[in-house]
């Protein structure tokens, strides 16, 4: 992990536990599969932002098929609670 | 058993192996789904629109493929589900080109409605997919990947009820993509052109190649006679994409809509369903005589074609010589009706009227060109027909009734139970008897083989010979008969017909969309009411067919016979290209 603030290193922690889930996705359920790529978005300062994001991780965590959506959407809900700023500032 | 379930607080009872989706069906609420599919057994639960909460999960469920169970308390419509739905929804929206007003599915789109439905106003999320070019290789269907949802319906079909599995599902550099095996253009794979995608998909995804522009060019052609044929199963479809009911006989108001925009002539392909079955039918007969290669395979279908060449090439000496009825009238337009007319051949251009996408592909063979023009100028499905008609302007539904042209604009019930599955098999026995007997049959509804089973036999006593035969539709039932042929289980069998879409051709990939099991039926019994109403019944009977043989081609399977109407196939094997 690199330098920095406690911030950037949250972010970083966000995206690399995103990356995994984003590669654990097998696409075969929309609210998984296109959650992770909004997530990962948002993650590059390139997507949506804050109650979105939240709104994306309850309907991950509640409407996927499978674990890792329901992890993945799990995990947004409670980085999205402790780091909030790993997602505004797109690290 | 039936059990009671709570849905939104109302009671409702349902038999075992009911889902959610269906009990709340019967209490009058329509949960709203995407993917899902039930005619094609398509409930994946991809999409998870249909999620709803179900007490003690802590998750949601799918209505689509959750079964109902006894004192389950279901809530379909509560803040958390609706944003669910909602959220899940504007992210395909936000993946999805919003090219409404272009797009071929405009207005016909099942996206379209559920973002209608939802009230949907603003998409709130950006684009995370990438590009895709189009894939246009293939003669008939074009797959746009960027409007494809992934909800995967198209790979079941393929899969699943065709068994052909030209396309899959896959993660390709990461993202989720439905796209043609070993990653080719479709063009050069093994998918036989029959559009069964096309019907499925939810959205303009998948589509046929839109020829319209080539028939108007050639209408406004001075030096060209432009003539169109129309397939048996389009007299019982078309009025569908203007409002009237599946099955509605349309015949005479879609000759008067083909004169209206400008046709020269206007023929019905029911008379060449007629040749059909006199060419063919006495190919069997030969075949029985003199020991030929049996059962005998029916040759109308292009997907079949292209299947078993793909697929069972060892098999193809099984399959008639005939041309399938739109590329025995095309020959003939420029041959017998030219020289009628006194019309130069060259002059002549040929338009087909088909349920059917892999028509387009039949047309384009290099060896379909009899008279030493192309048999066949352009294919349109039906649904190209209706865009045409619609352009024009015409009222089609209050259009006047009206003829098709001389000399070939007869057509016998027997060619237009032709859009029917078992409909081929029925007219070939109908004139086969008579032939081979001298008899009139006494019955001539041949009900076994008749309806929307998978496979159908029948035996018929003639001169001595129990001839049995067998009628399958659907490339999945085509090819389960196939591996019957191949193991020597069919032996005793004498002719047998393959339709490659479910229905036959009344559930054609190039019909009106939507197509399901409800409305194919619905077609069927179209084809038959109109075969039932007929002057002739019988394609022997047929006086056109009669004078066609009395003053141009002779006799069946005679010299003419063979250069115009018969063909040769083109063992092809598993994906030839590649």
């Amino acid at each position: 992990m690199s330098g920095g603030g406690k911030e950037a290193q949250a972010a970083e922690l966000v995206r690399v536990l995103f990356d995994l889930v984003r590669k654990e996705s097998c696409g075969e359920c929309f609210p998984c599969a296109l959650g992770t790529r909004q997530i990962g978005a948002a993650l590059d300062g390139k997507g949506a932002a804050g109650a979105l994001l939240q709104e994306i991780g309850r309907a991950m965590k509640r409407s996927s098929k499978c674990g890792v959506g329901r992890i993945g959407g799990a995990l947004v809900l409670e980085l999205l609670d402790r780091y909030p700023a790993a997602f505004k500032t797109g690290a | 058993m039936a059990f009671p379930l709570t849905i939104d607080g109302f009671k409702v009872e349902v038999p075992e192996g009911t889902t959610i989706l269906e009990a709340a069906a019967r209490i009058g609420i329509k949960i709203p789904t995407l993917c899902y599919l039930k005619d094609i057994g398509h409930d994946v639960g991809a999409c998870r629109i249909c999620v709803v909460e179900v007490e003690g999960e802590s998750e949601f469920k799918t209505a689509c493929n959750t079964p109902a169970a006894p004192g389950m308390v279901v809530r379909t419509n509560t803040p958390a589900v609706r944003e669910a739905r909602r959220v899940t929804l504007e992210m395909i929206l936000a993946n999805h080109p919003m090219e409404c007003p272009t797009c071929v599915r405009n207005g016909n789109c099942e996206l379209q409605n559920l973002a209608a439905a939802f009230n949907i106003r603003e998409v709130r999320f950006p684009r995370t997919r990438p590009q895709y070019p189009i894939d246009d290789s293939a003669v008939a269907v074009i797959r746009d990947p960027n409007k494809c949802i992934l909800c995967r319906r198209c790979v079941t079909v393929c899969q699943q009820v065709q068994t052909v599995s030209a396309i899959e599902f896959k993660k390709v550099d990461g993202e989720p993509v439905v796209l043609p095996i070993l990653q080719v253009p479709l063009g050069e794979t093994n998918c036989v052109q029959c559009g069964q995608c096309i019907l499925v998909c939810p959205v303009g995804a998948i589509y046929e190649r839109d020829e319209t522009g080539k028939v108007w060019a050639a209408l406004a052609d001075p030096e060209k006679h432009v003539v169109v044929q129309t397939a048996p199963a389009t007299h019982v479809t078309i009025g569908e994409a203007f409002g009237l009911p599946p099955g509605t006989d349309i015949t005479g108001k879609m000759v008067a809509a083909l004169r209206r925009l400008g046709f020269d002539a206007v023929f019905d392909t029911n008379f060449t369903a007629d040749l059909t079955i006199m060419e063919e039918g006495s190919e069997l007969l030969e075949r029985i005589k003199k020991g030929g290669v049996l059962p005998q395979f029916t040759s109308c279908s292009p997907g079949w074609i292209k299947f078993i060449e793909h697929f069972y090439p060892e098999l193809l000496p099984h399959v008639s010589s005939c041309k399938s009825p739109q590329q025995m009238l095309g020959p003939l337009a420029k041959t017998f009706y030219a020289q009628k007319r006194g019309i130069d051949p060259k002059d002549v251009f040929v338009v087909s009227i088909m349920p059917c996408t892999a028509k387009k592909f039949e047309a384009a063979r290099p060896e379909m060109n009899a008279s030493g023009y192309r048999d066949v100028d352009v294919v349109l499905t039906s649904r190209e027909l209706a865009r045409m008609i619609r352009e024009a302007g015409l009222d089609f539904a209050n259009l006047p009734d009206e003829d098709y042209d001389e000399p070939m604009g007869i057509g016998t019930g027997a060619g237009q139970i032709f859009g029917a599955t078992g409909g081929v098999m029925e007219a070939a026995l109908r004139t086969a008897y008579e032939l081979a007997t001298g008899k009139t049959l006494e019955k001539i509804d041949f009900e076994e083989v008749r309806g929307m089973n998978g496979v159908k036999a029948a035996t018929v006593p003639m001169n001595g010979i129990n001839v049995k035969v067998l009628v399958a539709h659907g490339l999945g039932n085509a090819r389960a008969l196939m591996e019957k042929v191949k193991a020597g289980e069919l032996k005793d069998y004498h002719f047998i017909e393959i339709m490659c879409c479910p229905g036959g051709c009344i559930g054609g990939g190039g019909q009106p969309i939507p197509t399901g099991t409800a409305i194919r039926e619905m077609r069927i019994g179209g084809c038959y009411a109109r075969d039932r109403v007929l002057q002739y019944r019988k394609s022997h009977e047929n006086p056109q067919i009669k004078a066609l043989y009395a003053e141009f081609l002779g006799e069946p399977l005679g010299h003419k016979s063979h250069e115009l109407l018969h063909t040769t196939y083109t063992a092809r094997g598993f994906c030839p290209k590649i």
